[in-house]
Parts: structure tokens; sequence; C-alpha cells
């Protein structure tokens, strides 16, 4: 059984937004992840798959992917 | 009734309100450095711990990702240093996250990267049209000194 986590960037470091067991999680929970997820990705944060060092970017939630929300990210001096 | 009041103001909003410690900033900046070390290569991982910065290359040139400093942007072929990138987060967070965010856009979405980031391009030119007046003017003051001693013996 594989673990998977939705993390996303916070002052503190990062912090974990859900896990859960992809053979067990149910259909539910995983909605409402999903849900989570696009919730974020709606307000300008980017995803990425970071499973095994894959560190693509995604835009459609992945159940099978260690996930990293990331904030939207500006210019700076 | 302290337990009412408690109800009323829960934890969670007390932990606006709280400053972070030296030991909170320190524990976020270890968290942000595993997250980094998780995602980055081995190679680019010993990379930043010899030499305390993170070489990837791009199609537009080498990014030198640093912990503390701007984003140095060099040429590919000749590896001299063409411009400097500043990107930021858009909330506070350790500086080894603003690298976490670097090194994904620049590697899945350099142009995004490009368009986001304020780029400072390093003209050599310039620098040295200013270099070379400063010169001038530093000769002539020089000059002046000289003259004024020369005639005052």
């Amino acid at each position: 059984m594989a673990l998977k986590k939705l993390r996303m960037i916070c002052a503190g470091g990062d912090k974990t937004l859900a896990e859960w067991e992809t053979e067990t999680v149910s259909p539910q929970r995983l909605a409402e992840i999903e849900k989570e997820f696009n919730d974020k990705v709606a307000q300008g944060w980017f995803a990425a798959d970071i499973s095994d060092k894959r560190d693509v970017l995604i835009r459609e939630f992945d159940p099978n992917a260690e996930i990293l929300l990331i904030p939207r990210v500006q210019g700076g001096l | 009734m302290a337990t009412r009041i408690q109800e009323n103001f829960p934890l969670q909003r007390l932990d606006v309100f709280s400053h972070p410690t030296q030991d909170d900033y320190e524990r976020a900046k270890d968290k942000a450095r595993q997250l980094l070390r998780s995602i980055l290569p081995e190679s680019s991982w010993s990379e930043l711990e010899e030499k305390g910065v993170i070489q990837l290359a791009g199609k537009r040139g080498t990014y030198v990702i640093s912990p503390y400093s701007q984003t140095e942007i060099r040429d590919c072929a000749s590896g001299r240093c063409v411009a400097y990138a500043c990107l930021q987060l858009s909330i506070p967070a350790p500086t080894y996250d603003r690298m976490v965010a670097e090194y994904l856009l620049i590697r899945n979405s350099e142009d995004l990267y490009w368009k986001t980031a304020n780029i400072f391009s390093r003209s050599g030119n310039e620098f040295g049209i200013a270099t070379l007046f400063l010169i001038a003017f530093d000769i002539a003051l020089f000059v002046n000194l000289l003259l004024e001693v020369l005639t005052v013996r």
C-alpha cells in the first residue's frame, strides 16, 4: 500500500493538508482532497508531482502522486 | 467559565497573533531544506552542500540558484553572467522553499519563470561606459591635483 500526501508550502516550512492510502481511501475522501487541490489551483497555486523526484507541474489532481502545492510567485527586488 | 473562554477564542486564532521564535524559524528552515532535498537530484543536493548553490541548465541559460542572493542567469556557452533574476513567494516562507519554487518553475515552465520573475540584465557595455567616465573623471582630478601642487612649488 502506498501512502500519498497533499502538502503545501507555508510560513512554517510545509504542512500536510491530506494523506491517504491509495488502495483503501474512500471515493468520498478522495473527492474532498481533490476539491482542496482544485481550490488552491484556482487561487493561483502551482501544483507539482514530486513523487520519486519526478518534479513535474500538474494541473489536475492525481491520487497516485505525492503532491506539493506552491503559493503564487511574483517578481522581487 | 475558563472552558467557555477557550471555546470562544480557539487556539488557532492565538497562533495568528503569536510571533515566531528563533526555534520556529530554525524548524521551518530545516523542513524547507528537507523538502528541497527530497526534490533535487542527488548531484544537485551535493552541489548545494559543497558550493552553496544549485546550477540548473535551461533553454535560455544556466541558472545559479542561491539561498541568499538573486538567481544568476549565465550564458550557456561562455558561462558569463548575463542577468539576475528575482522571484519571491506571495507568502512569507523559508528561503529554501523559494528555491523549491524556482527549481520547479525553471525546470517545467522556463518561459513562465521569465514572465514572472524580475530579470535585471547585466549589460557589459552600460557598465563599461559608466566605469570609463568615472576613470576619466578620476584622472582629470588627479592631473588637476598634480598641477596645483607643481604650481604652488
